[in-house]
This record gives C-alpha cells, sequence and structure tokens, in this order.
C-alpha cells in the first residue's frame, strides 16, 4: 500500500490527500442531505439571517484567509531566499558571523566587514579545484543601489549571460541589475555609503552603464556591479595589479598591490570539492562555509516557527469556528418555533437535522473559500511588498498544503456541527410552538 | 397520503406535566371519520395540549389514541412525525408561515421532506388551494407582504397541500377581524366537508361552534363534553 502511494505523482498524492479530507465531511453531507430538498428553505434562511450569516462567514473567511497566508508567504520568502542564494556556493570570509558575511555578500546588507589581503586571495584563487574566486567588495552606492566591486567572470556567472550591452572592460564602466534605473549609455557618480548613514562622500569617479543583467530574482537585481579595480581606486587604495599592468581587468591580482576584499565567492570545479575546499580555507585567518548551509539552518528555525504559527492558525480558526457554532446553537434557538414548525407538519428528525447541519456547513465552507480567495489576494499583494521591501522575488502562491489545511478545517468543523444539529432534533416541539 | 377517512378514539388519555401535574385528561373522545367537531373552553383549559397530543406534537404514555385503528400514544417520536406527514394537516392560530418565503413555497413546505413521487403533486396541490382560496400567488412575494387574513388562508392552503383526511386547527381565527375569520371559517369547514376530511378545531369563536357538528367543552383539563 505504502509502496503503490510512492508511486503515485505528488500531484495525485495532493489531489488525493485533498479528497481524504474532505470525505468524512462529503459522506455525512450525502448521508443527511439525500431525498432532502433543502435549498428552498436554507435560501429562506440566509436571507431572513443576512447580517448574522455574513458575520460568520466573515470570522471564518478572515480566520482561514490569516492562516494561509502566513503559511504561503513564509514558505515564498524560504523559496526567494534560497533562490537568491543558490550562485553562492562557498563564501570565505575572515573569522566571524557566517550569517553577517552571508546577509552581506548575498543579500547585499551593507555591514562592515574585516578584509582578507592579497596573500589569501591568491591562496584561494590559485587552488587547483577552484573554478571561480570573485572578490567582493562593498561600500559605495548609486541612489539606493549598491555598488558592488567583482570580476566579469562572476558577472557572467551570476547572471548567466547579460539581458544586453556587453561586459565592462575599463575601470569607468559599470553593469547593472535588472531593476536598476539607470539605461545603457547613462553615466552615474557613485558615493561612498549606502545612504543610511546620512551625508554621502562623493569620489568624484564617473562612470558608464554598458550592459544589464537580466532578473535574478535577487538583491542583486538592484545592484551595480563594477571592476573591483574601481572600488579600490576610488577609495584611493592599490588597484590589485603591479606597475607593469596592462589594464586587464581581474585576476590575475598582484598580492603585493592587493588591498583587500571582505569576502570571496568561491565555485569549486567539482561538487565534491567544494567540501575540501572549505576545509582547507577554514584556518585561524579565514573562514569558509555554504550560504546554502546557513540558509537551512534559518530555514528550519522558521520551519519551527512555522510548525508553531500553522497550530496557532489551526488554533485560532477551530476557535473561530468554534464561537460560530456556539452562535449557531443560540441561531437553532431563533429558529427554534420554525423547525417546530416543519415538525408540526411531519417532518422527519432527519430532516430537521439536515437543515440545521447544511446551514452551519454552508456558512463555514462559504467562509472557507471566501476566506480562500482572500488569502490568494492578500498572498500576492503581501508578496509584492515584501519583495519590494527586500528585493527578494516572493513569489508566494497559494498551494495544496494551504488548500489540505481549509480541507481539513471545514471537515472538521462541518463534523463538530453536526452536534447544534443534533441538538436542534431534540428541542421539545410543543414547547417551541408556543413559543 | 393517506385518502381513508380514519375515526379517532381517544381513551383514558392523560398529558402531565414533567413536574407530574395533570395538565389534561380525556376520559373518552370518539370522532367519526369527516366529523367536524369544536373544541371549546377557557384560555388555559387544555384545547392546545388536547390538540397537540391528538397530532403527536406531546408524547402521551397515558392512555390510548388511535386514529383508524393506528396508536399514537406511547410511540416513539419517529412514528408520530409518520402519522403527522401522512394524516394530519395542522393550522396555527398565528399563520406560522416561513415569512421570508412565498405564498406558493410555504403552502408546499411539506413537499421539502415528502418523498419525490409527492413532490409535485403536493406543489400542484398547493397552488391549487391558494387559487381556490383566493390567495394571489402569482407575484412569488414574499409571504410577510400579505394581509393577517390571507397568511391564514396561506397556512390553511399548507394544511391541505397533502390531502391529508384529518385537520387539526389550533384557534384559527383568534389572530383575525370578524370577516376574515368569517371567511376562513366558510373555507375550512367548506374544504373539510367537501372532500370528508375530519376536522377538529379548538376555538374561542362562537361562530366556528355553529359551524361545527358537534361542540365539546374543556375544563380545567378535563373533557366534559357537549
Amino acid at each position: 500500500m505504502t509502496e503503490l502511494w510512492f508511486a503515485l505523482s505528488a500531484w495525485l498524492q495532493d489531489l488525493l490527500l485533498l479528497a481524504g479530507l474532505l470525505l468524512p465531511l462529503l459522506l455525512v453531507g450525502w448521508l443527511c442531505l439525500r431525498g432532502y430538498r433543502l435549498w428552498p428553505l436554507l435560501g429562506g434562511l440566509l436571507r431572513r439571517h443576512a447580517v448574522l450569516s455574513l458575520t460568520f462567514t466573515l470570522l471564518i473567511a478572515i480566520s482561514v484567509g490569516n492562516g494561509d497566508v502566513f503559511i504561503a508567504q513564509e514558505r515564498g520568502l524560504r523559496e526567494g531566499s534560497a533562490r537568491s542564494a543558490e550562485k553562492f556556493d562557498m563564501i570565505v570570509a575572515a573569522p566571524g558571523s557566517e550569517m553577517t558575511v552571508m546577509l552581506a555578500s548575498v543579500y547585499l546588507e551593507p555591514t562592515a566587514l574585516p578584509l582578507l589581503d592579497g596573500e589569501i586571495y591568491d591562496l584561494v584563487d590559485s587552488h587547483e579545484q577552484v573554478a571561480l574566486a570573485a572578490p567582493l567588495a562593498f561600500g559605495d552606492s548609486y541612489e539606493g543601489a549598491p555598488v558592488v566591486g567583482t570580476t566579469a567572470d562572476f558577472v557572467e556567472y551570476l547572471s548567466d549571460g547579460l539581458a544586453s550591452g556587453r561586459m565592462f572592460e575599463t575601470i569607468e564602466e559599470a553593469i547593472i541589475g535588472a531593476r536598476v534605473a539607470l539605461d545603457i549609455g547613462d553615466r552615474f557618480e557613485p558615493v561612498h555609503g549606502d545612504g543610511s548613514q546620512g551625508v554621502l562622500d562623493e569620489h568624484g569617479a564617473v562612470l558608464e552603464v554598458v550592459g544589464t543583467m537580466p532578473m535574478t530574482g535577487s538583491p542583486w537585481d538592484q545592484a551595480i556591479l563594477v571592476p573591483v579595480e574601481q572600488v579600490w581606486d576610488v577609495h584611493a587604495l592599490p588597484i590589485g595589479h603591479g606597475p607593469d599592468w596592462d589594464g586587464t581587468l581581474g585576476p590575475p591580482f598582484d598580492p603585493a598591490n592587493f588591498p583587500g576584499t571582505p569576502a570571496i565567492l568561491v565555485r569549486a570545479d567539482t561538487l565534491w570539492a567544494n567540501y575540501s575546499l572549505r576545509s582547507e580555507f577554514t584556518t585561524d585567518r579565514t573562514m569558509a562555509f555554504f550560504p546554502g548551509t546557513v540558509l537551512a539552518g534559518l530555514h528550519a528555525l522558521m520551519g519551527d516557527v512555522r510548525q508553531v504559527m500553522s497550530v496557532l492558525a489551526v488554533t485560532s480558526q477551530v476557535l473561530v469556528a468554534v464561537g460560530v457554532l456556539a452562535g449557531l446553537s443560540m441561531l437553532t434557538r431563533l429558529l427554534a418555533r420554525r423547525l417546530a414548525l416543519l415538525r408540526a407538519l411531519g417532518a422527519p428528525s432527519r430532516f430537521i437535522f439536515a437543515l440545521t447541519w447544511s446551514f452551519a456547513t454552508l456558512l463555514i465552507a462559504g467562509g472557507a473559500v471566501l476566506g480562500l480567495l482572500l488569502g490568494i489576494v492578500t498572498t500576492v499583494v503581501i508578496s509584492n511588498i515584501v519583495s519590494e521591501q527586500t528585493d527578494i522575488l516572493v513569489t508566494a502562491r497559494l498551494g495544496w498544503r494551504e488548500l489540505h489545511l481549509v480541507a481539513g478545517f471545514v471537515s472538521l468543523t462541518g463534523l463538530l456541527s453536526l452536534l447544534p444539529a443534533a441538538l436542534a432534533t431534540r428541542r421539545p416541539v410543543e414547547a417551541d410552538l408556543r413559543a | 397520503m393517506n385518502s381513508t377517512v380514519p375515526e379517532l378514539l381517544v381513551r383514558d388519555m392523560q398529558v402531565k406535566s414533567r413536574t407530574g401535574r395533570q395538565r389534561l385528561q380525556v376520559d373518552a373522545l370518539r370522532v367519526a371519520a369527516g366529523e367536524c367537531l369544536a373544541v371549546r373552553g377557557p384560555s388555559g383549559a387544555g384545547k392546545s395540549t388536547l390538540l397537540f397530543a391528538l397530532a403527536g406534537l406531546i408524547p402521551v404514555k397515558d392512555g390510548s389514541i388511535t386514529w383508524g385503528g393506528r396508536e399514537i400514544a406511547g410511540t416513539s417520536e419517529r412514528k408520530r412525525a409518520a402519522f403527522r406527514r401522512e394524516t394530519c394537516g395542522i393550522v396555527f392560530q398565528d399563520h406560522l408561515l416561513f415569512e421570508e418565503l412565498s405564498a406558493q413555497d410555504n403552502a408546499g413546505l411539506s413537499a421539502l421532506f415528502a418523498p419525490k413521487s409527492a413532490r409535485e403533486e403536493i406543489d400542484e396541490r398547493g397552488s391549487t388551494m391558494l387559487a381556490t382560496l383566493g390567495v394571489d400567488a402569482s407575484d412569488r412575494r414574499r409571504s410577510e407582504s400579505y394581509s393577517g387574513g390571507e397568511r391564514q388562508r396561506i397556512a390553511v392552503a399548507r394544511a391541505l397541500a397533502g390531502d391529508p383526511p384529518v385537520i387539526l386547527a389550533d384557534e384559527p381565527t383568534a389572530s383575525l377581524d370578524r370577516a376574515n375569520a368569517d371567511r376562513l371559517i366558510d373555507d375550512l369547514f367548506g374544504q373539510a366537508r367537501a372532500k370528508g376530511k375530519t376536522l377538529i378545531a379548538v376555538s374561542h369563536d362562537p361562530v366556528l361552534f355553529e359551524a361545527a357538528d358537534r361542540v365539546v367543552t374543556l375544563q380545567d383539563g378535563v373533557l366534559a363534553g357537549p
């Protein structure tokens, strides 16, 4: 049986799980409603108690929507942050906090980091298993867009090929991320700092945009990439090459004229080599780590929080549902005379049961569907806001998990509604008729 | 619906409250098939209780209530509901309509839980009864928009839609003015007699008593006879 289950496609498994979650409700519904024509009375009840019904439905919708949005958003943020880090196999930096270095180098969060010297860079770059060793120099910006000094190889690797234009060839040229508000041919003057410190110091260097990267869905879409030599140059540092430099950008750099880099992106020539490189570059002067591993740890933490929040979301939904059921029990009292009339006319107890239950379940299911729609809209809106604020493309969408959650909620509360429905059949007919 | 009009026989029936207080005692009552009986008595005498007991709306443990040989005292709610469905049409004092539904929907209310095969017939008969009783239901407006007299006639149409052999009416004219009350009495008794149905109506209305074949009196929960 287990083998058969795992042989099914994920889509089919999700679909079957959804059907399984709804099955108890559908079964109870069929058993209750079969043979009866309830809609005229249900429609009448909904019209007569429109405000109350709408209030119950909205309460459930908000509760369901909230839970769905949280789960979808958390998943979207996790996927977005993972997508942003997927090009960063390994980072070598000065010993310290891996998280801080990751935030600075992958997510371009402005942070002051200690520098690695030329000797270390040379050691990394010249290692036989290293395919790419890109220095990353931060600290400048242009109208809020971080200016990052690096190499052409890194730009090529990060962008998988430019979207338009060409690679920088001189230190006065720059490549822009897809969301930078500049065009090819534009000239701009980077300033020192990221703008958060108040007054900005202009370096006096004017750069020209010569190429654009495609959208990566990462904070690098908002970045301006320049030759690392340019960053060193405007800060009046040696530019990484000796006196006989012919003007060719990028490695090899001269260790004696290498002013330092806060981080080096390292890509091994084979996957397994990453582990030996991490081991080799973890010394008393350097720290090597996989951003993916750090992110996985962060996601694990988020996963724990998500579990707690999921439980809280479900709890809040159940509490709302219990509140609604309590309300429905009260509503049943309001309906008592009408239900008694139906019984006086000879309606079987099952009809009274079916009417009360289907009224409750209609509100719950309606609220859940409305909550799903609300969740979809809210998720898209929040995703756009988060993407705008973090530069991480968050494409949160409601998925099977949310559908399962809602189906479970509807099924559970639908079954709970059997209780007020059963109570409605046990009311004294004579007393209710005389009420 | 059962087309055979049953005879009612009540013997040694007692209805007690939860605390054990006696609410109603009927030593013997016989209502012939097709008879129109009126029950009178002061308020609180137990008239409605008698009607509810005869309809099986109150569980009666002591005594016997048989409709055409069918015992309903001491039987389960399920059996009593089936009895009402098959045998009784009930008219209440204050219409008791689903106000948000149309006159037609109210008249055909019992079709909602009737077997599928009977639904169309009930709906059609409800419409016919509305027309017969002079209720214009063509615009399908809500029942709450009708006058008191019209609403009570809708209630009568509902009671007759299932073509029950027995009609039980609980103070059917109490909430109506004289003109509407007179019309309702004519309609109710006219329909019952035209189709040979048994009618039992409890009332304070002397005009209704005049329309009945026989009048019995309830005093302090005891049926004293005419």
